[in-house]
């Protein structure tokens, strides 16, 4: 008889994942599956909007990273417009992705995955949240929250305001830095270095505390989808696609975004919300690829700024090479938010910043349009047909965390085959499965909103569905 | 830098009935234009409110509370709630954190107006005005007698926390 | 000219005849809401968000289109009346639409001032989804029907200001729609002249500039007093 023990994140909002595991008779682990039962129907209630309208509403996708949408948006808007937009307009917008990446990245590593990493992964779960972290490590967390707010001030300067902000438009942007706020973050980027420097510092102590969960925490070959600039260095706004095999090796490079339905399937499974996207040549499921921070730094050849890319020597040299273990997401991600300080220290140096030459106007001069970029979580594509007109006739977006999903997948089962001995779970290892997709740092409320822990409702059920017992975890006790 | 002097936070959301009675009155408050106050409307705290909270000497925070039974005005100390749950931050929980970080906490404290009504929609509370002058008179009061005798700060907690945003 | 004296809200005030009961209100610091009236343009009574009571009976009128007669009494701030305007927008806001959150005009939309101003928090009507078109075959502007409410000042500012008369209305009820010319895209207008003073009419979201983004779509309400001020004093005040 075998069981099925299923984990299910009870959320108060929008974003719903369950995890369902299935013992054979034994009481080992057979399989595990990650779903995502999260239906919004964007892609629908676009149609027939205007063009100029789609950043705007596909920023609502997410309230977490609404800023990849309105670039990938807007990018496949200007195709569509068929212009190319000024040179201050791509700093800005570059900027501003880049604001997002360290907000995001520093609200992935120091809330939410901080406190498992530091205080241990089987540590009293009261303590094991922000304010474990605060009293054990005062300095790691108050630099996190500084580090996060610095991005979101940027993103302020820039947007005006924080969630969704609609201040990047087809062909531009809607408005230049003002000197006065451009003074304020140069006099804030020191202290922004120095925090994830430190937190690098820490990072390299902890891989080495943490042997077992490297090993088990998504462990397994796959390719590594993103973006490269010229010469394959990390990019995170334009370039072109490579792909990578998990020894390093170039599979394919220069793509073109555009033509992403040529080399990216899109499978479809009756147990999950989210399309699981393939490498094509491959075939499914053996075209399974990860993006996002890991996938970046494997594919790319250098980051171009000399703290960070310092960093990444060291890093391949930990790692061996190209990183197989999604444990390695947030040492990559460290790096990331490095490479993007730097690289906002260059912009806001730069004079074209409060340009006022920063929005192109043009009609509708192309019918398809596909934007790509580089959201914190991954490789994002936006893909629209119009009619003559400019109104939307058919929208397609493939977002980062449906193309980790069967990576994701994966992570779970490898751990839940890894710790898990019998239908009895102690704490410490629901932590670790719920750890292992958090890597990701998925798109999905539940994985972020509980800044602790996630609520957690596990069903142990015999295989004819007859419910064996109930453990549930509330994220408040 | 400088300590600016009070910070005067409402919490609440504006569609949730009575919970918007907090930022009612900041937004009272903020038509006074008391001198040395500074006044911020929210519909939730967040943990760089601490970042906030740092630069001043003084914080009220003004929140609705469905168990209360008239409008109070409390010190407030760090203690108490640690933990965090859900994305619901708790003015005590953000002095605690402001407390594990810097070392320091500004004087604080909590003025909470009795809820009722926490349902999708504007307050509609026929004693609704009532409490919010009662409670901006209750603060009005407050920093007043605070200021007659101002609170003597030592230079250690002066300068704990400073050294950023210049 | 003849002056008729009246009280509103029990206040006595004076009028020159021939004045509309919201002329004499706003000329006495009252406020009316209103949304189809538009200074300067003809008025049409359209949308009923200026209803005052009128009399002792508390007669319901439109004080944009009633005019002051000696000894008339009015109400314009009743229980009765504030339920009315809010249930008037709460009806607009269910015929067609109306999603603020993604609008070009979203925080500069009188439809939208006027739901917070009456205390709107709540539709206690079915919405009807009507399936709308949106037309962007202008060059410069676009018209979308779902944020429409009907209040013809688009017609009225280009039949009388521009005097071409682009815009009219066809069918009645939930079937009326603003149409252009002969009900063809406003890109094959053979009258239009692309001033935009609809653009600049139109309290919502419905007329704006092609491109416009969320939120983008800010009117310049100025605009039309300078160019009715122009048009009828000979004056350029800028
Ligand atoms: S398009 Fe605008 S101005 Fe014309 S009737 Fe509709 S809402 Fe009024
Ligand atoms: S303003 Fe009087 S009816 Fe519209």
């Amino acid at each position: 008889m075998s069981r099925r023990i299923i984990i299910d994140p009870v959320t108060r909002i929008e974003g719903h994942a369950k995890i369902s595991i299935f013992l054979d008779d034994s009481g080992s682990v057979a399989d595990a599956w990650f779903h995502v039962a999260e239906y919004r129907g964007f892609e629908k209630f676009c149609e027939g909007r205007p063009l100029a309208e789609m950043a705007g509403i596909t920023a609502r996708v997410c309230g977490i990273c609404p800023v990849s949408h309105l670039l990938a948006s807007v990018k496949a808007a200007d195709r569509i417009l068929a212009v190319s937009i000024p040179p201050a307009a791509v700093k800005l917008r570059r900027l501003l992705n880049l604001a997002q990446i360290v907000q995001s990245h520093a609200l992935s590593f120091f809330h939410l995955s901080a406190p498992d990493l530091l205080l241990g992964f089987d540590s009293e779960p009261t303590k094991r949240n922000i304010f474990g972290l605060a009293s054990s490590d005062p300095e790691t967390a108050r630099g996190g929250i500084r580090l996060r707010q610095f991005g979101q001030e940027i993103i302020e300067a820039l947007g005006g305001q924080k969630i969704h902000p609609a201040w990047v438009a087809p062909g531009g942007v809607r408005g230049p830095l003002s000197a006065e706020r451009r003074t304020y973050l140069q006099g804030r980027l020191p202290e922004a270095i120095s925090t994830v420097q430190r937190a690098l510092g820490l990072m390299k102590q902890l891989l080495d505390r943490y042997p077992e969960e490297t090993q088990s925490f998504g462990n397994f070959p796959t390719l590594f989808l993103g973006l490269v600039g010229p010469e394959g260095v990390w990019e995170h706004y334009d370039g072109f696609l490579r792909i990578t095999d998990s020894t390093g090796n170039i599979v394919a490079d220069g793509l073109d975004p555009a033509r992403y339905q040529d080399f990216l399937g899109e499978a479809v499974e009756t147990w999950s919300y989210l399309k699981s996207p393939y490498y094509k040549p491959l075939g499914y499921p053996d075209g399974i690829y990860r993006v996002g921070p890991l996938a970046r730094l494997n594919i790319c050849s250098r980051l171009d700024t000399p703290l960070a890319d310092r960093e990444l020597s060291e890093y391949r040299q930990r790692v061996g090479g190209a990183a197989t273990s999604s444990f390695y997401y947030h040492y990559a991600r460290l790096i990331e938010i490095l490479t993007s300080l730097e690289r906002i220290g260059r912009l806001l140096d730069d004079p074209d910043v409060l340009s006022l030459r920063y929005r192109a106007r043009a009609g509708i001069n192309q019918l398809e349009g596909v934007g790509c970029s580089e959201a914190p979580r991954g490789t994002l594509f936006h893909h629209y047909l119009v009619n003559e007109d400019g109104l939307i006739q058919k929208v397609n977006l493939l977002i980062a965390t449906g193309q980790n999903n069967l990576a994701m997948n994966r992570t779970v089962a490898q751990i839940a085959k890894h710790w898990i001995r019998g239908p009895d779970i102690p704490e410490g290892v629901l932590n670790r499965i719920e750890a292992g997709i958090r890597a990701f740092d998925p798109c999905l409320s539940c994985s972020t909103h509980a800044l602790g822990r996630m609520p957690l409702v596990i069903e142990v059920r015999d295989s004819r569905g007859t419910l064996l017992g109930t453990r549930r975890r509330d994220a408040t006790s | 830098m400088e300590k600016k002097t009070w910070l005067i936070i409402g919490i609440g959301n504006e569609l949730a009935g009575d919970d918007a009675l907090g930022r009612q009155v900041v937004e009272s408050l903020a038509k006074k234009a008391l001198p040395g106050v500074q006044i911020l409307s929210l519909p939730q705290l967040t943990p760089e409110m601490t970042e906030h909270l740092r630069c001043y000497e003084q914080v009220i925070f003004v929140d609705a509370d469905v168990s209360g039974q008239e409008v109070a005005l409390r010190p407030l100390a760090s203690e108490g709630i640690r933990q965090p749950f859900s994305h619901l931050w708790s003015p005590q929980a953000i002095l605690a954190l402001l407390e594990m970080t810097t070392g320091s906490v500004p004087q604080a404290w909590l003025a909470t107006l009795p809820a009722r009504d926490l349902g999708f929609g504007k307050s509609r509370n026929e004693f609704g005005a009532e409490l919010v002058a009662e409670a901006v008179r209750l603060i009005e009061v407050l920093i007043e007698s605070q200021t007659a005798t101002p609170r003597h700060l030592d230079e250690a907690t002066r300068t704990v926390g400073s050294g950023t945003s210049k | 000219m003849a002056v008729r004296t009246l009280t509103i809200n029990e206040k006595l005030v004076s009028a020159p005849e021939g004045a509309t009961i919201l002329q004499a209100a706003r000329e006495n610091g009252i406020d009316i809401p209103t949304l189809c009236q538009l200074d300067g343009l003809s008025t049409v009574g359209a949308c009923r968000l200026c209803l005052v009571e009128v009399g002792p009976s508390g007669r319901l009128q439109a004080a944009c289109v009633t005019q002051v007669a000696e000894e008339m009494v009015v109400r314009t701030e009743t229980p009765k009346l504030r339920e009315y305007r809010k249930m008037i927008i709460e009806l607009l806001l269910t015929e067609r639409n109306h999603v603020c959150a993604v609008c070009v005009a979203n925080h500069h939309c009188e439809l939208q001032d006027l739901a917070v101003k009456l205390g709107v928090d709540h539709v206690r009507f079915e919405y009807l989804h009507p399936h709308l078109a949106v037309d962007v075959s202008h060059e410069l502007f676009g018209i979308d029907h779902n944020r429409c409410v009907l209040c013809t000042r688009c017609v009225r500012i280009c039949d009388e200001i521009e005097g071409v008369h682009t815009w009219d209305v066809s069918g009645r009820g939930t079937n009326a729609r603003i149409i252009s010319d002969l009900n063809q895209p406003w890109g094959e207008s053979p009258t239009c002249t692309s001033c935009g003073k609809c653009v600049q009419a139109c309290p919502t979201g419905a007329i704006f500039r092609q491109g416009s983004t969320v939120a983008e779509m800010e009117k310049d309400r100025q605009r039309l007093r300078f160019l009715l001020t122009a048009r009828e004093k000979r004056e350029w005040l800028v």
